[in-house]
């Protein structure tokens, strides 16, 4: 059996090499893979390229070059049977607004292989969901929640998600991530996750890839990602003890600094440097800003 | 396939109540045109009925929804060519029924009769309308593609009605007004045909390579 018609392998998406190009925007050499069971967070500030990977996995938008594979099969010789294995979730209402919740699922369950019914009903009741309610009268938190129930009542293998946390207050972006949790469960399934809100991944993702400017800087379990990293804070005389080019970002500030560095690269520091685990947004916002230097305004 | 029609419906059924009034216009606006009365409804209510499915569906990104679906391009592109002729079917019941109720009523002469001729006419005119349409509407969607397809309805109008002018000067015969010989009911057949055919690919074609 050739790695094309395997249809069980642990690699449920994998990029390799992957490329587009835009009138002023190109997407370069994109590679990463996710494995059956994990959460993978797609982080990146606006404009880093995320929405567009995704566009390409599901064949949305075509690419330029590179191989784009989901569960070892490839995602255009293969797009019907990868569709009807995967849900996606957009942070933005694809679903036709004039239409019932009952009368859209009733559009879309005929499209699938494996619709549960007894699941979809259960999904409406748990997450509170009228069905004799047109979806443009839902609001955004329950469109997203409506989204999750087809995708969940299909079966899909893989959610992919993309952005679906914007615009939700704390409340149902929580629940949100509750049920995504809950989902996964069984071992079975994973979350393609794209995020530039970062706490959401802390609290769930198992692995992160970050993109920016269209280039993935890093891809690695989320556990070794705040491992190999570090937030330094010291004050400014401090600073002047460090090796600058080995810090990845640094924020100054009147009376001291901030810095994200790989932890072997800061080992050695003065008593006066505090090391602390850093969060994802610090490594976001470090790894964007560079080198640059950045003066607080107070 | 059906799902897709299915779904084209479902999203007009608000514009149901407008399209069975607008019927009811036609019929009597056209009441003394004979069977053109029946060409000019169903052009016109299918026009109507293809348009409002798709710019319902361009409004809630319905492209981007069926392009995550589990569906065949091809399958996308042929239910948009079949739900026209479904459309067809659906206008000249709805015309059978007012012009029954009509004769019913003893108000036949408000209404235009049914022809078989009046009911080819309609699909070969629908046939070439969508045609010519479809390839872009599928290139560009719907809201994009209708300034364009007017423009492209209105050469399409001028450049017919300027060769029909241009025979019946040449022959002495208006062509809309002769019976037509087997033969030309065969080249005209076989013309529509052949570009409803090469529409269908072109659209084909253009829907394969569209980004969301």
């Amino acid at each position: 059996m050739t790695t094309e018609t395997t249809t069980t392998t642990d690699k449920v998406l994998e990029l390799v090499n992957v490329s587009k190009t835009y009138d002023g925007f190109s997407l370069r050499d994109v590679t990463f893979s996710l494995e059956r069971g994990y959460i993978m967070g797609f982080i990146g500030p606006n404009g880093a390229g995320k929405s567009t990977t995704i566009k390409l996995i599901l064949n949305l938008a075509k690419k330029s070059g590179g191989q784009i594979r989901l569960f070892g099969l490839d995602h255009i010789g293969h797009e019907l049977e990868i569709k009807d294995r995967i849900g996606f979730v957009s942070d933005e209402n694809l679903y036709y607004e004039d239409l019932t919740v009952r009368e859209m699922k009733n559009v879309v369950r005929g499209f699938y292989s494996k619709w549960d019914e007894g699941a979809f009903s259960r999904y409406l009741k748990d997450f509170n969901l009228p069905a004799d309610k047109p979806i443009k009268q839902l609001s955004k938190g329950m469109k997203m929640k409506f989204s999750l129930a087809v995708a969940l009542s299909h079966n899909a293998e893989l959610l992919i998600m993309d952005e679906p946390t914007s615009g939700l207050d704390p409340l149902v972006r929580n629940e949100l991530l509750d049920i995504l949790q809950a989902a996964i469960e069984d071992g079975d399934k994973s979350v393609f996750f794209s995020s530039h809100i970062t706490s959401d991944l802390d609290k769930i993702a198992d692995y992160i890839t970050f993109i920016h400017n269209g280039s993935v800087l890093l891809s690695m379990t989320k556990d070794e990602l705040l491992e190999e990293y570090c937030v330094a804070k010291g004050g400014r005389e401090e600073l002047a003890t460090l090796d600058r080019g080995k810090l990845i970002g640094v924020k100054e500030q009147a009376f001291g600094f901030e810095a994200l560095a790989r932890r072997e690269d800061i080992a050695g520091a003065g008593a006066g440097i505090v090391i602390e685990k850093p969060t994802l947004e610090d490594i976001m916002l470090f790894m964007t800003r560079g080198g640059a230097r950045h003066v607080a305004s107070h | 396939m059906l799902h897709l029609i299915k779904k084209d419906l479902l999203l007009q059924k608000k514009a149901l109540p407008i399209v069975a009034v607008s019927l009811l216009f036609f019929a009597a606006a056209f009441s003394g045109a004979g069977s053109v009365g029946l060409v000019i409804s169903t052009l016109a209510l299918g026009y109507m009925l293809v348009y409002d499915a798709g710019l319902r569906e361009d409004k809630s990104d319905g492209n981007k929804l069926l392009a995550c679906l589990p569906i065949r391009k091809s399958i996308v592109v042929l239910s948009k060519y079949v739900s026209v002729y479904l459309y067809a079917a659906l206008i000249l019941i709805g015309n059978v029924v007012v012009r029954l109720a009509a004769v019913g009523l003893g108000l036949e002469n408000y209404t235009f009769p049914i022809t078989l001729e009046g009911a080819v006419g309609a699909m070969a005119a629908l046939t070439v309308i969508f045609s010519i349409f479809f390839p872009l509407i599928f290139k560009l969607g719907f809201l994009k593609s209708r300034t364009i397809n007017m423009i492209v309805l209105f050469v399409v109008v001028f450049a017919g009605t300027w060769v029909l002018s241009a025979v019946a000067e040449r022959t002495g015969v208006n062509p809309l007004e002769a019976e037509p010989g087997p033969g030309v009911v065969f080249v005209m057949t076989a013309g529509v045909l052949a570009l409803l055919t090469g529409s269908y690919f072109l659209s084909l074609s253009f829907y394969r390579k569209r980004e969301f």
